[in-house]
């Protein structure tokens, strides 16, 4: 940047030269330095900003996470699929949000731009009440069940992050008072690998429970904005902060290990972790 | 020339101090030996098993698996560093089943059951550790002429929390009829790592190799109604306590 001011000036002097007389010259030249020594205060932050350029950085959040599961919500609640549950009517269930925990490993490459990688686990659950009479094995009279139905959903993501740093923009700079904020928009693509399971909880399952598990996978994107305010900016780096954000993940259709389609053929499901989030994170640099 | 002499002796020492201050992460992956005894015994053991499904009955052992570590830390010595660690471990073994289930009514074919027995062992454990950094002794700067190798002793002491499972896999309707079971214990582990420095400016990167020892045994395993495995009076605890050995990969600054 200051090879190209000195560039630039001495081109300027070098035109403008020969056209007037020392006065005008002196005013010229005195104009001239205003205008360096403005342009220097206007490019210092940015200057000062550039060593921030090569910080890496660890970052661990945490947020609540919405989710659209609107078909699996539908199968959860259908009596077909699942049989007779209790003996009062069933109220409807749904998961709708879970909390999601991430870990992002950046480093800088440019006064606005990190780049990393990121792994998170997200997981969601709801609990049906159920109380039924039934003929169980072994036993020789109808006899009243009382428990639990739990479903359980859950997903390991993993990807790359990049990360636009408004706090390191001109007009950020301006602000003394937001010195020791930060702020950042986050973009992330990836791959996540979900589960399902479900099973019942009753006094016929002490040590014992019959479960059963379904798979998926589907693209991740997410986008955010984070802002942070800056513990520490010495040796090492460290802020605290809120993200707000969306997050797009369907997955493809459950299926067991044994190939099985959740529910059928004619009924299958895919988990719908799409949704807004927001939480705290917390990052150490260097 | 004394001046000469004495700042090639000095040299490595002021570049190492400059080390000091460096935060890194490191990633660990690797094999590790478990002495898994109790447990093996118990799923052995043919009274304890339901020895219909199993048309052989060959002795399994639970004695290896793999893990996993990650772990961030800050260096304020020049031969020491302190920081947090975190890993996850697991280990499995399995033995195929084939029942055949009679049926009362002679017209309807019998009922074969296929699938698989799956007893897994995992820990995820939680802890602070700290290196000593053999490259940064004087010695080591005399003895090793590859500026590029590195030497750390990596001590851990944390605490793990693991769990048993016991899986039968039905092939035929996709079920699996899971039994779980959780124990936790305070872990101890010890590694020396031998990496090359890949890379110095304007990040440093090290590969290498590690191997160690750990300790962790757990208390006895129960249910989540507080059963015990197998019961009262044959309890049984996880021994995850075994030489590890794995590469290892750091990025620091």
């Amino acid at each position: 940047m200051a090879s190209i001011l000195n560039k630039n000036m001495l081109l300027l002097f070098i035109n403008i030269l020969p056209r007037f007389n020392m006065m005008e010259l002196n005013a010229l030249f005195e104009d001239v330095i205003r205008k360096i020594v403005f342009l220097i205060l206007l490019v210092m932050p940015s200057l000062l900003f550039s060593q921030q350029k090569e910080t890496i950085k660890i970052e661990i959040n945490t947020s609540y996470q919405q989710f659209e599961m609107t078909a699996f919500n539908e199968r959860i609640n259908n009596p077909d699929n699942f049989g007779f549950l209790s003996d009062k009517a069933l109220n409807d269930i749904s998961i709708s949000s879970g909390f999601k925990h991430g870990l992002i490993i950046s480093y800088q490459t440019s006064p606005y731009f990190s780049l990393g990688f990121y792994g998170s686990f997200q997981n969601g659950n709801v609990i049906r009440e159920i109380n039924y009479s039934s003929e169980l094995p072994f036993e020789p009279f109808f006899d009243t069940v009382i428990g639990e139905r739990r479903y359980k959903i859950n997903s390991i993501n993993v990807g790359v992050s990049s990360s636009f740093l408004l706090h390191n923009l001109n007009f950020w700079q301006k602000y003394p008072s937001l010195v020791k904020l930060e702020s950042a928009i986050t973009f992330q693509i990836g791959y996540g690998f979900a589960n399902m399971g479900w099973y019942d909880v009753h006094k016929y399952t002490v040590d014992e429970v019959l479960m059963r598990k379904f798979k998926s996978n589907g693209l991740d994107l997410g986008g955010g904005l984070r802002l942070g305010y800056i513990l520490l900016n010495d040796n090492l780096f460290s802020s605290i902060g809120f993200s707000f954000g969306y997050q797009y993940f369907i997955t493809s259709n459950l299926k067991s290990e044994g190939g099985k389609l959740f529910i059928d053929e004619s009924n299958t499901t895919t988990l719908d972790f799409s949704g807004f989030n927001a939480g705290v994170y917390l990052t150490l640099g260097k | 020339m004394k001046t000469l002499i004495f700042l090639i002796v000095l040299i490595p020492f002021i570049l190492n101090s400059q080390e000091k201050g460096t935060l890194k992460f490191d990633f660990n992956c690797g094999y590790q030996a478990f002495q898994m005894d109790r447990l093996n015994t118990n799923i052995n053991d043919p009274s304890y098993l339901d020895t219909m499904l199993f048309k052989e009955f060959s002795t399994i052992r639970l004695d290896k698996g793999l893990s996993f570590n990650f772990g961030a830390s800050y260096q304020p010595f020049r031969l020491f560093n302190i920081g947090l660690d975190g890993s996850y471990q697991f280990g499995s073994a399995e033995r195929k089943f084939e029942a055949v289930l009679n049926q009362f009514d002679p017209l309807t074919p019998n009922e074969v059951i296929a699938g698989k027995r799956m007893h897994e062992v995992s820990a995820i454990s939680f802890g602070i550790t700290s290196e000593f950094l053999i490259h940064n002794l004087k010695s080591w700067k005399r003895l090793v002429t590859l500026k590029r190798l590195e030497s750390v002793l990596n001590f851990k002491v944390g605490y793990a929390w693991s769990k048993m499972l016991w899986n039968d896999y039905f092939i035929s309707n996709s079920e699996i009829i899971k039994r779980e079971y959780k124990s936790n214990g305070l872990h101890l582990a010890a590694r020396l790592k031998i990496g090359y420095t890949i890379l110095r400016s304007p990040i440093f990167s090290t590969l290498g190799f590690s191997i160690g020892y750990q300790y962790l045994q757990t208390t006895d395993l129960k249910s989540r109604e507080g059963a015990f495995f197998r019961k009262e009076s044959n309890k049984t605890n996880l021994d995850f306590s075994g030489i590890t050995a794995g590469l290892y990969l750091t990025v620091g600054k």
